[in-house]
């Protein structure tokens, strides 16, 4: 549905690109997740692919036809909800939407009832008359998401859909997106790992710009790391320094710690273990929980991307 | 995509004029400024007597005729309101580019010029609106207080105004187009206003630009023979405005 072939952006006369050669297909109805930290160049590539920006260099398609900035028959097959989603402040919601139809050369009638189905499908039917300066921040990215439907588009692009939003609104918002696979294909880009985890399909991870992942949710999740060992300490134990303690066990690399708790990448599981269990006796420190866990996305987006960081 | 897509997004801005008060703020200063005109002259020799008696000093001021108020008019509306103008719709583009709300449009299917073109037509709007209600209350009151007033020149000068603040309006929108600060377009807009107005004083330059669209009403009151060439020149201008609009917005990246 959407491919990017050596995609590339370089803004002004930097030499260091902000997107550089992307190659990622996205298939039909699916929900993909543009993943990266911020600054990555994950805005950028959206961007180009909704005909915002124009690339250096590279290639896109959109439904098989290859698409550029301005092009007229791309923004009839695209939904876009950018980051800063900003919508005429003085209208209602039904007017809008009602806009919108409009725009895509809707007669009255269908405006109407596709703006009725929109309303309800993001659960604003009630606030249908209600200025939209009068939202709050879910309601106002269920609109976005709604509007950004009213022309049946093949894709919907969203940009940090979720990353303004208090827990509530992320909660409606990502369970509307979810809802829309069956609809079209979703690409959402995002830097909360939780959110594509919990609904994207397939995954791409960006860093500095550059692809430095790309797979299935699930089998990027097994292919970079199988098992993990996380080791939660005691309240007690407040004053242990994790890095130090931990950097001297070689079976083992750190994949993230924090104050109470610490994420270890075993080079060999059954070894680590023993040298693990035999280095906490050892030393008396007190925990709380010794588990071995499938490692999350999060765990990989920390070995891919924070690994690279200090490159 | 809709094949009237000009009309639907001219309507919107429109709308969104009056969403913002905007056009209600702008008719009401225009309005302001037509009833001032000849009330204006009516009573200037009134003040200009009661300042100077309170000085010792005795001014002889003519009674004031027709002709003092249409020169208050048209110094009110080509420079007042001008001004007026360029502080409201500097931000016509450039404030949508800062907020973000073009990225929705731009991502509809839209042509940029057509978004471009509806900008321009909105401001038409009110430039007309504007001036054709000024003439209406202006011509009203000047009738009313004065004799020997001719409604037909009158109607001929407001033409010559309204293509002068049609013509400000474009640079606004140029500028305002071009640049992403509406700050930047507006003292830009100033600037490049205040270097039209000057050039009134070469007449050869100013016969093909909108400033002499102004020496063209001064000459009617003066009785002496009109140019047609300030609205042929203006209409050149105006037009290399919009096109050179068209051309930055195509290439602008959000």
């Amino acid at each position: 549905m959407i491919k990017c072939v050596n995609l590339t952006k370089i803004y002004g006369k930097s030499d260091i690109p902000a997107l550089n050669s992307l190659n990622i297909e996205v298939q039909k109805n699916s929900v993909f997740g543009f993943l990266g930290p911020n600054g990555a160049g994950k805005t950028t590539t959206v961007k180009i692919l909704t005909g915002l920006m124009k690339q250096t260099s590279g290639e896109f398609y959109i439904g098989g036809v290859r698409n550029d900035i301005n092009s007229v028959g791309l923004k009839s097959k695209i939904g876009y909800l950018g980051q800063d989603n900003k919508m005429y402040g003085g209208m209602t919601a039904q007017n809008l939407l009602m806009f919108v139809g409009e725009i895509f050369g809707l007669s009255k009638k269908d405006r109407e009832i596709k703006a009725g189905e929109m309303l309800e499908m993001a659960g604003l039917s009630m606030s249908a008359n209600k200025k939209i300066s009068e939202f709050s921040g879910g309601m106002i990215q269920r609109l976005g998401i709604a509007q950004a439907l009213m022309g049946n588009p093949e894709v919907l692009f969203l940009d940090e859909p979720t990353s303004a939003l208090d827990p509530i609104g992320r909660k409606e918002v990502l369970e509307f997106i979810h809802s829309l696979r069956e609809k079209c294909t979703v690409f959402m880009s995002t830097h909360i790992l939780n959110d594509v985890e919990r609904i994207c399909d397939s995954v791409a991870i960006l860093n500095k710009g550059e692809l430095v992942a790309y797979e299935k949710t699930e089998i990027l999740k097994n292919k970079y790391s199988d098992k993990l060992i996380e080791i939660v300490f005691a309240k007690n134990e407040k004053d242990i320094n994790i890095k130090d303690l931990f950097e001297k066990i070689k079976s083992v690399e750190i994949l993230k710690s924090e104050k109470s708790s610490v994420v270890l990448l075993p080079t060999d599981m059954r070894k680590a273990k023993i040298d693990l269990l035999n280095f906490i006796a050892s030393t008396g420190i007190d925990i709380e929980r010794f588990e071995v866990k499938s490692a999350s996305l999060e765990d990989v987006f920390v070995k891919l991307v924070g690994g690279t960081k200090d490159e | 995509m809709n094949k009237n897509i000009l009309f639907v997004l001219l309507k919107n801005e429109i709308a969104e004029q009056f969403r913002s008060r905007k056009f209600i703020v702008v008719l009401v200063v225009f309005v302001v400024f037509a009833i001032m005109s000849p009330i204006t002259a009516l009573f200037m020799p009134d003040i200009i007597s009661s300042v100077s008696e309170s000085q010792n000093i005795k001014i002889e001021v003519p009674p004031p005729t027709w002709i003092d108020a249409v020169v208050q008019y048209v110094k009110n509306m080509t420079q007042i309101i001008s001004f007026v103008l360029i502080i409201v719709y500097m931000g016509i583009i450039a404030r949508e580019k800062e907020n973000g709300i073009l990225v929705f449009l731009l991502v509809k299917p839209v042509k940029r010029t057509a978004i471009i073109v509806s900008k321009y037509l909105s401001v038409l709007f009110v430039a007309i609106a504007g001036i054709t209600v000024s003439f209406i209350v202006s011509g009203f009151y000047t009738f009313l207080f004065f004799e020997g007033f001719v409604i037909k020149d009158f109607l001929l000068q407001n033409l010559f105004i309204l293509i002068n603040i049609i013509s400000t309006l474009f640079i606004v929108v140029l500028f305002s187009s071009i640049f992403k600060s509406q700050i930047v377009a507006g003292i830009l807009s100033f600037v490049a206003y205040l270097l039209i107005s000057l050039t009134s004083q070469v007449e050869k330059i100013s016969e093909f630009l909108p400033s002499g669209l102004i020496t063209q009403c001064n000459n009617m009151m003066k009785g002496t023979e009109i140019s047609f060439m300030p609205i042929l020149g203006t209409l050149v201008f105006m037009s290399i405005c919009v096109v050179l609009s068209i051309i930055s917005f195509s290439k602008w990246e959000a």
